[in-house]
């Protein structure tokens, strides 16, 4: 995850005959996925309008994105708080919010560099160590979920979803090296920008594998879905920033801050999905129950 | 059946305390009984599967690992459980023939 993008890149008791969880998870899903694009349309729609102002844009781009991940770590949040720490869930969970406090304190320093300050932006700056090492718990839920379900796997599409991460970041690394006209100048940005896109394809393998081993599953899907989605699109907006601005490091790059916000849109819906229908709430199956036996 | 369905509960409370119970639930709300004296192996295998789709073999598995263990130290014999161990069977296959063993033997 890098960032920000729009700126000058210098830088059972309750059994009912028909009460189901599981009816209401596809309802679930397409509410959120719902807000989810409401959400990104009117991002979209406000970035239009405000398009001769740079500045406003910066400041709303910024703010927005801001604002998911605060969401997004209020959920995972929520569900650290609710599950606790027992299980792979408690364990996996616990370390997804440990990476998206990371990653929100790097927007965070971001934000300040870019409007608190209204300074050019260092790069790499101590956003950049944040997000760079945000990878490490998401890798830890991403892995530590994945080997727990990996026996379920078919190897074939291991394989296959591996070799195609593979030849699609394996081309993007060099070819953001070979253009670089950073790699004489200065290695460490040459080295942050290719550190985005690698981390992304390592994580792609295992929320992909993830995705396919549950995607029968009404329940299992759902959640990730929305999280290999999250990945994808993040990784989507590191590998084109991090080649244009390796390649046109004082060029000016504008509207990648959409991809940003779409993630942690997804994860926060990811996260959403999950409290509400893998955490169980006695108040919520009650009413359900209720409704549905009257 | 009542020391399958305890297997089964442990098994489940792998992925935490919380998600064992909402998994519980929904899955009492599909008609499969938590009462351990009417828990039904192959209702519960044809739900989960409905929850976690391919996933849901891990848990299978794991439930026949822990039932095959439970049930070799008390009585069957021992031959009769290694012939279980064939790889082309589905874990709740493999489940019901143990059951099937233990009323016969």
């Amino acid at each position: 995850m890098f960032r920000h993008i729009d700126r000058n890149h210098s830088g059972g008791e309750f059994g009912g005959r028909h009460a189901t969880q599981s009816n209401d998870s596809r309802g679930f899903f397409t509410k959120v996925v719902i807000v989810i694009t409401t959400l990104v349309l009117l991002y979209g729609l406000m970035k239009f309008i405000l398009f001769d102002d740079k500045y406003a844009v910066l400041v709303f781009s910024d703010l927005s994105i801001n604002a998911a991940a605060a969401a997004a770590l209020f959920l995972a949040s929520l569900i650290v708080y609710r599950q606790k720490l027992g299980g792979l869930h408690g364990k996996t969970y616990a370390a997804f919010a440990a990476g998206l406090a990371l990653w929100f304190a790097a927007e965070l320093v971001q934000t300040y560099y870019e409007i608190g300050v209204e300074d050019e932006v260092p790069f790499p700056s101590i956003a950049d160590a944040l997000w760079l090492l945000g990878y490490g718990p998401f890798g830890y839920h991403l892995f530590v979920t994945y080997r727990f379900f990996n026996r379920s796997a078919r190897p074939h599409i291991v394989v296959l979803v591996s070799a195609c991460t593979a030849a699609v970041f394996g081309s993007i690394v060099p070819m953001t090296i070979l253009g670089s006209s950073l790699i004489e100048d200065d290695l460490l940005a040459l080295f942050v920008n290719v550190a985005y896109p690698a981390l992304d394809a390592v994580l792609i393998v295992p929320a992909i594998m993830m995705f396919s081993i549950l995607r029968k599953g009404r329940l299992g899907s759902v959640p990730w879905v929305l999280l290999s989605a999250s990945i994808l699109i993040i990784a989507v907006g590191d590998s084109a920033f991090g080649y244009i601005s390796a390649t046109s490091p004082d060029s000016e790059i504008w509207g990648f801050s959409i991809f940003y916000l779409t993630g942690y849109l997804c994860m926060a819906g990811a996260l959403y999905c999950h409290n509400q229908l893998f955490i169980y709430n006695m108040a919520r199956a009650m009413k359900i129950w209720q409704r549905q036996n009257r | 059946m009542r020391d399958l369905a305890t297997i089964t509960s442990k098994v489940l409370s792998s992925l935490g305390e919380t998600t064992m119970q909402a998994l519980f639930w929904e899955l009492s709300t599909q008609g499969v009984t938590t009462n351990p004296e009417e828990f039904d192996i192959r209702k519960f295998d044809q739900e989960l599967k409905k929850i976690f789709g391919d996933g849901a073999n891990v848990f299978m598995d794991e439930i026949y690992i822990q039932f095959k263990e439970h049930v070799e130290r008390q009585h069957v014999d021992l031959k009769q459980i290694a012939e279980l161990d064939d790889d082309s069977l589905a874990p709740i296959d493999k489940i019901l023939r143990i059951l099937s063993l233990k009323v016969t033997t």
